[in-house]
């Protein structure tokens, strides 16, 4: 049995903003689990409530209602956070710092040992690159630097949960390829990943699960493979040398045709697949490509976060 | 608890790091030496016998002076700065408790006061041996009842940095500041038989009021007493250094309970 570290249940979070103190429903009864050792994607856009989520996670921001057990403690918990590194939104940092003096301060709050401390410092520098720039201040790095000293930050506690928020953003692709490069070791390691991203992409090739929130609303929260199967519902065929008869008869059954003249293209459901191809043979036609149709993990999450509800 | 402190003092040690690479707070401490330094050629200018006495009131008096300028701009930014440059969120999602990371970084204030306070009273021995002042052990505890009372002053700030933004943090506190400095007077005010309060009674509940709330910043003060040469009892050292812990953990715990209920939004 799969160890639940993660235990997010029907959190809530209300704010009251203005001079009017009108409430806001940040969070609206999000639900969802985190395994060891998996990598889990928490996705959404922009004011979807997923940085609030996180921030009740890290006892940044105390949940309204529901209920939330790390490590089976509740977030607030010094043991809990012990097992946990996090790296916030746009990492700020003492700037004033070189980053092996931020990584040791963290790490002595973690209560890593000095000797310790000092041989981990240098690993995680040299693990997120930034060995060239160890005796420069933060407040000269750039917005990538900052992202990397937060991840080594994130790791010097060596902990088992790893929650990092849009961790992709502000790197170049070369840094979201070490990053990723960072995620998959830390997972073959037995660690737990937690992150939310928007770069879709990522998520598809990384995460074991995912949660979609949308508007404090909870739109998805499964495996990301069912996930991406949903999308799977329409299947594309390509044939040529379609007679006009066969091609009248296809194109009733089709959902959508593209007509290319010698070749022609038709989108149908899954279920009427078969039936299309049947009548294209028996018409004597050429059945060029029978594909099943997948959207991108964009379309879906797009037309899910859109969906009744939200 | 070993760890606790441990993660308070690392709090404390970063936030002395911080002031100390702090181009303002270096300035701040350079323009003070030079102040203490100054009352050497501003000693010229009197008559032989008031020498003496220029360098011990204007060196004490320039050692509290920047000790509570420090205190109240380095104080009211303490916990705000942590708020505003959002560096907070990679602090206190670390295994640190809320109350660890304001009494650290008052523990750090501190350890910023100890450091301005020795540094300057360096100076002030300086400009006395110079002036042929011999260095009397009542001006250590001058320099120790001034510690007291920038602690006090300190904790002021750190309780209204906790939820107040800078500007109003250090109006409040250099006005508490100022209060404070009045108490004695104010209470005497209340005890005599004509004066403000007599001619408007209806001002007395707020004379004691403030007598009751507001620290006696005057008890520290022992400038007079250096003057007149009058010996000062570590009894009563000891008593102001209780009346003063007294305060900072009152308004500390404050701080701590106000944050504590805090979202960081």
């Amino acid at each position: 049995m799969t160890d639940r570290i993660m235990v997010v249940e029907d959190l809530k979070k209300t704010f009251k903003v203005g001079f009017a103190r009108k409430v806001v429903e940040a969070v609206r009864g999000v639900s969802f689990v985190v395994n060891q050792g998996e990598i889990f994607g928490f996705l959404g856009p922009n004011g979807a409530g997923k940085t609030t989520t996180m921030k009740m996670l890290m006892d940044l921001i105390r949940p309204s209602g529901g209920r939330i057990e790390l490590f089976g403690s509740p977030p607030g918990s010094i043991e809990a956070r012990k097992r946990i590194g996090y790296l916030p939104e746009q990492p700020y940092f003492y700037d004033y710092l070189k980053p092996g003096e931020l990584v040791d301060f963290f790490g002595q709050l973690y209560g890593v040992p000095r000797a310790v401390r000092r041989k981990r410092v240098d690993e995680l520098l040299t693990l997120v690159g930034l060995d060239h720039a160890r005796d420069r201040t933060l407040r000269k790095f750039s917005k990538g630097m900052l992202q990397r000293a937060g991840l080594a930050q994130a790791l010097i506690g060596d902990p088992e949960l790893v929650i990092l928020d849009e961790p992709l953003s502000g790197l170049d692709p070369i840094g979201r390829k070490e990053l990723k490069d960072i995620i998959v070791a830390l997972k073959q390691r037995g660690k737990t990943v937690f992150f939310s991203s928007h770069i879709l992409a990522d998520i598809e090739l990384l995460c074991d699960h995912l949660a979609i929130v949308h508007k404090g609303l909870l739109k998805y929260f499964g495996a990301t493979s069912e996930f991406v199967l949903q999308g799977q519902k329409e299947v594309e065929i390509i044939a040529s040398n379609v007679s006009a008869s066969v091609k009248a008869t296809v194109v009733a059954r089709a959902l959508a045709v593209e007509d290319f003249g010698e070749k022609m293209k038709l989108l149908a459901t899954r279920a009427d697949a078969a039936a299309i191809v049947e009548l294209l043979v028996k018409g004597g036609a050429q059945v060029d490509v029978v594909a099943p149709r997948s959207e991108s993990l964009e379309e879906i999450f797009v037309r899910t976060a859109q969906e009744e509800g939200a | 608890m070993k760890t606790s402190l441990y993660r308070m003092l690392a709090i404390g040690l970063n936030t002395f790091k911080e002031a100390a690479r702090n181009r303002a707070f270096i300035g701040l401490m350079v323009g003070a030496l030079v102040l203490i330094l100054a009352s050497l050629i501003v000693s010229e200018l009197v008559v032989f016998d008031q020498q003496r006495r220029v360098v011990q009131d204007f060196g004490l008096f320039f050692i509290s002076f920047a000790g509570v300028v420090i205190s109240v701009t380095i104080g009211v930014l303490l916990v705000f700065k942590e708020l505003e440059r959002k560096t907070i969120y990679s602090l206190l999602s670390k295994p640190v408790y809320r109350h660890e990371f304001i009494l650290g970084r008052y523990l750090g204030m501190f350890l910023i006061l100890i450091t301005v306070t020795v540094v300057l009273a360096l100076a002030w021995g300086c400009v006395l041996l110079l002036r042929d002042v011999p260095i009397r052990l009542v001006f250590f505890k001058a320099v120790l009842l001034v510690l007291a009372e920038l602690s006090i002053v300190a904790a002021v700030a750190v309780l209204f940095s906790s939820f107040s933004t800078p500007i109003l943090s250090g109006i409040f506190t250099f006005g508490i500041y100022i209060l404070g400095r009045q108490v004695l007077y104010i209470e005497e005010m209340l005890l005599a038989r004509k004066g403000l309060f007599v001619s408007a009674p209806q001002l007395r509940p707020m004379g004691k009021a403030v007598t009751a709330i507001f620290p006696d910043l005057s008890m520290f003060d022992i400038g007079k007493e250096i003057l007149l040469e009058v010996e000062v009892p570590w009894l009563y050292v000891g008593q102001a250094l209780g009346y003063s812990l007294s305060y900072v953990v009152i308004l500390v715990t404050i701080a701590a309970l106000v944050f504590q209920r805090r979202d960081f939004v």
